[in-house]
């Protein structure tokens, strides 16, 4: 006969086996990582993703690493910030697990996701505000990048030299600060600034030519098409192309950096796009797990020519291996 | 220790011990067993790991090498058999050297040939260098020039000599040699150029997975990344590999610490280019060392020793109940309950052990019940003894004859008659014992015979002869005055003639003997037989009323079974009774008395 405590024992024992079990041969206690897909949907300010070839690299390796689901979305009409927005709330009601913004209208975009229109954590990208819904922020300092280039241009051309900047819509913010810098410093610096937004006619030249006959014209491109536009009409127009000094502007798309490698532009300001895409769809895998409050992360801007092209610091940068 | 026990358990029952000692040797065995199988396990399991990598960087050095080799084989091809002695200017020179590229398009993305003033001499797929390119100024070119006989290789870059003219870019591996070129009838130099596509020797890497998240990568001789899953986030700083470490390391296998993680790095190189190819794997996926398989051992463990601890249970139940149920038998007879069943079962030890502690109580109660006997005959026979001590009739009958011998003018004879007398019953008495000397006894007889002497008229005689070395030993008081009275009253009282009674002490070599001799009717056996039983003795009324057989149970019951007496006796002839005794001596006996006292 065993004792009541003997049998008290082993109750203990066997339920401790069965504890031991459960913890070493199930999933119900310890629970084994499970390898969760991550839905990710990342909607850009351009109806063309032309600009974001570097970023879509480096989205793609995060995603192969971190087991991101990524749908890449455009715009039907490129800077409309009330689609983006509407294209905002419908993948949040399709089931995105987070989302990857490049806000059209950054102050209005931080102001609607803080009031409510956020439901998933997002990550805010090419801005410094996202509101204060926004897991993580991934900044370019735009502005300082013009100064940056302004500086460049100051440096390479004589004072007075007319400057033409560019740019396909006053509404982007990107292309607004990165003007506001280029001439802040030329201003002070003695340049005549000229601003022109979607300047997209052939004769545009010929009314550059005409207004300033005594000089030759240094030509910056606030944004990436408008410097593939005007790259592609000096390509095109020797006899225009002949009143244009130099042709800078900001891009990494590859026929930039073609045209930058063949001389038709001198210089360009470019950021490390493919790291910006990594670590968006990496912080929004981690805003997902719960990190929310991941900070700004600023992208230091570079000034290239075509001697800094292929040099291997900037070489993984602007021509990422696939 | 416990010594009076033996063993650690102290009072603990022998269930618990063999149970603990079962259950501890149990565990220690489980335990080590488990133990060392697992590391066993571990290790073997480590190093089929570790041998499986080993194999496998092996292949993969062999893709690799087989894949330069193509290249430098492409490299031989061209130059031996396209450009020397060749025009390189011809078209037929164009297609030759297309024919090669297109048969290695997938591993080569340009085939080119310079002169010595960076001329581009062809260029296969048709391309034209970029404008204002000198290749003059490329190290590929000026290494082919400074060590001619050398195949060159650089580390990958993105192909920027050509200018392709669509918004494609290239990752290549440029290899270049110098090459002599005809120019008519004069050679000069040149250099060689094929560019390696980056992606046909990615794809030989890329799909290679090493235990448990190990990789691969690949440096140059000079430190430099050819190849790292993670190439591009090195390159912009989002990730980091120990190179410095890597540079220094020859082919074999070595352990480091790097960002706080053990791992097993293998080195192999590739041969010709000093290529290393550096195989990865952190020592956590190596050894079957996760949580859940260490929980896993434990829980083994547990419940093996689960079921033996049960197994245990049962055995240590069958040795152990039988033993339970016979200590409940040995405590019923400690009790006092001899007559209980002794319980027999178990194994055949305690069987026989049940069995022999069976036939100690019986054997107890055996011996008590003869000691209870003994006493009691003791007892009657003491009784006996002490009734006869002060016999009436025996009194009764010589005071009878004192006082006829007064009366009769017969003082002398009534003095000597009441000085017997007083002897007779003072040594009858000897306060109270049991035992007395050899020399009482004899004189408690005399004094007996003498009386009776004058009693019956002298009708017999007798003789008391002892040794003198006999005197002192021990003898049993009232043994043969009953035999003279037996010879008296049975022998001699009923004979013709005289009769004739000796009584003799001396020593044999087996004790003390003490005889009675008379030449009285002598008795039958059946009158000897009779002795024995007390069926027949001289009544109480007449003489002691102790017989025989009162005298052999007490000779027996005081000195032991092998004394006694023994008869000898024929009719008509007389009879002999020999007491046997130990030579004891009395002061021994007195001295043992006052001890027990």
């Amino acid at each position: 006969m065993i004792s009541k405590k003997e049998k008290i024992l082993w109750v203990l024992y066997a339920a401790v086996l069965v504890v031991l079990f459960l913890l070493s041969s199930t999933n119900l206690i310890i629970k084994e990582q499970e390898r969760q897909v991550y839905r990710i949907s990342v909607i850009i300010d351009d109806d063309t993703d032309a600009n974001y070839t570097n970023f879509r690299k480096g989205m793609e390796q995060a995603a192969m690493e971190w087991n991101a689901d990524v749908s890449f979305l455009t715009l039907y009409e490129a800077g409309s910030h009330e689609q983006q927005m509407e294209r905002v709330n419908r993948e949040q009601q399709d089931g995105a697990d987070a989302l990857v913004v490049v806000p059209v209208d950054e102050e209005r975009f931080a102001a609607e996701m803080s009031g409510g229109a956020a439901t998933v954590p997002f990550v805010a990208v090419n801005t410094g505000t996202g509101g204060s819904r926004a897991a993580a922020l991934l900044s370019v300092d735009y502005e300082e990048m013009g100064r940056l280039l302004g500086r460049q241009i100051e440096v390479g051309h004589e004072k007075g030299t007319p400057v033409w900047i560019l740019s396909a819509s006053y509404k982007d913010s990107a292309s607004r600060h990165f003007s506001d810098g280029i001439v802040e410093v030329l201003k002070d610096a003695g340049f005549p600034v000229t601003y022109s937004v979607n300047a997209r006619e052939p004769s545009f030249l010929a009314e550059t030519t005409s207004l300033t006959a005594a000089r030759r014209t240094i030509l910056v491109a606030a944004d990436q098409q408008s410097l593939e536009w005007a790259a592609s009409l000096l390509r095109l127009d020797r006899a225009g192309a002949s009143s244009v000094e130099e042709l800078y502007g900001r891009g990494t798309t590859l026929s930039v950096l073609n045209d930058l490698d063949r001389g038709w532009i001198t210089g360009i300001c470019v950021t490390d796009d493919y790291t910006m895409g990594y670590l968006s769809i990496r912080q929004a895998v981690a805003a997902i797990r719960g990190d929310v409050s991941q900070g700004e992360t600023e992208f230091q801007s570079y000034y290239i020519t075509k001697q800094e092209l292929y040099q291997p610091q900037y070489e993984k940068m602007l021509y990422p291996v696939e | 220790m416990d010594r009076r026990t033996g063993g650690l358990s102290g009072n603990a029952g022998i269930r618990q011990t063999i149970y603990l000692y079962f259950t501890v040797s149990a565990l220690a065995a489980i335990t080590l067993i488990g133990v060392s199988l697992y590391g066993r396990l571990s290790g073997q399991f480590s190093a089929s790991l570790q041998e499986e990598t080993r194999v496998l960087m092996g292949q993969v050095n062999l893709s690799v090498d087989t894949w330069l080799r193509t290249i430098m084989k492409l490299s031989d091809s061209l130059y031996y058999g396209v450009i020397k002695n060749a025009d390189v200017t011809t078209e037929r020179v164009n297609e030759e050297i297309t024919l090669l590229y297109d048969s290695n398009r997938d591993s080569i993305a340009n085939i080119a040939l310079f002169s010595k003033e960076g001329k581009l001499l062809q260029a296969v797929p048709a391309a034209r260098l970029k404008t204002d390119y000198d290749v003059r100024m490329e190290e590929w070119f000026e290494h082919a020039l400074e060590r001619t006989d050398n195949l060159h290789f650089t580390t990958p870059h993105v192909q920027s000599v050509f200018d392709s003219g669509d918004n494609q870019y290239r990752w290549v591996i440029s290899m270049s040699r110098a090459v002599e070129i005809t120019n008519g009838t004069s050679t000069e130099q040149g250099v060689l150029l094929i560019d390696m596509s980056y992606t046909s020797l990615r794809r030989l890497l890329e799909n290679i997975m090493l235990v448990n998240d190990g990789y691969l990568y690949m440096i140059s001789s000079t430190g430099e990344l050819i190849y790292h899953p993670q190439m591009q986030l090195i390159g912009t700083g989002l990730a980091d590999e120990d190179l410095e470490a890597a540079m220094q390391y020859y082919d074999g296998s070595y352990h480091e610490n790097y960002q706080g993680e053990r791992r097993e790095i293998s080195v192999k190189t590739v041969g010709y280019t000093g290529w290393k190819l550096i195989g990865v794997m952190p020592e956590r996926g190596i050894a079957l060392n996760n949580l859940k398989t260490n929980l896993f051992m434990v829980f083994l463990i547990a419940f093996f020793l689960f079921i033996l601890v049960i197994i245990n249970a049962l055995i240590s139940a069958r040795i152990t109940t039988p033993i339970q149920n016979l200590k409940k038998s040995v405590n019923a007879i400690e009790a006092g309950a001899l007559d209980t069943e002794v319980y027999v079962g178990g194994s055949y030890e305690i069987q026989h052990l049940g069995r022999s502690i069976g036939n100690m109580a019986k054997q107890i109660q055996k011996l008590m019940k003869d000691i209870v006997e003994e006493h009691e005959s003791k007892r009657k026979s003491e009784f006996d003894t002490l009734q006869s001590q002060i016999n009436p009739h025996f009194l009764y009958n010589t005071l009878d004859i004192i006082v006829w011998m007064i009366e009769n003018e017969q003082k002398e004879e009534a003095v000597r008659v009441v000085t017997a007398l007083a002897r007779f019953f003072r040594i009858s008495l000897s306060r109270g014992r049991s035992i007395i000397s050899v020399r009482d006894e004899l004189e408690h007889v005399r004094n007996y015979l003498m009386i009776q002497q004058k009693r019956f008229k002298n009708k017999f005689t007798y003789e008391i002869e002892a040794e003198p070395e006999v005197l002192d030993l021990a003898s049993l008081k009232l043994m043969l005055q009953p035999l003279v009275e037996n010879a008296i009253y049975h022998g001699i009282e009923f004979m013709d003639g005289d009769g004739e009674i000796r009584i003799r002490a001396f020593l044999r070599n087996d004790g003390l003997v003490l005889s009675v001799e008379d030449n009285g009717l002598g008795m039958t056996e059946e009158q000897v037989a009779n002795l024995f039983s007390g069926a027949s003795h001289v009544s109480s009324k007449r003489g002691s009323g102790i017989g025989v057989k009162n005298v052999q149970e007490r000779i027996r019951l005081y000195f032991g079974r092998e004394y006694g007496l023994t008869i000898d006796s024929e009719p008509d002839e007389g009879t002999r009774i020999e007491i046997h005794l130990p030579a004891t001596p009395y002061e021994s006996v007195l001295e043992k008395e006052q001890h027990d006292q």
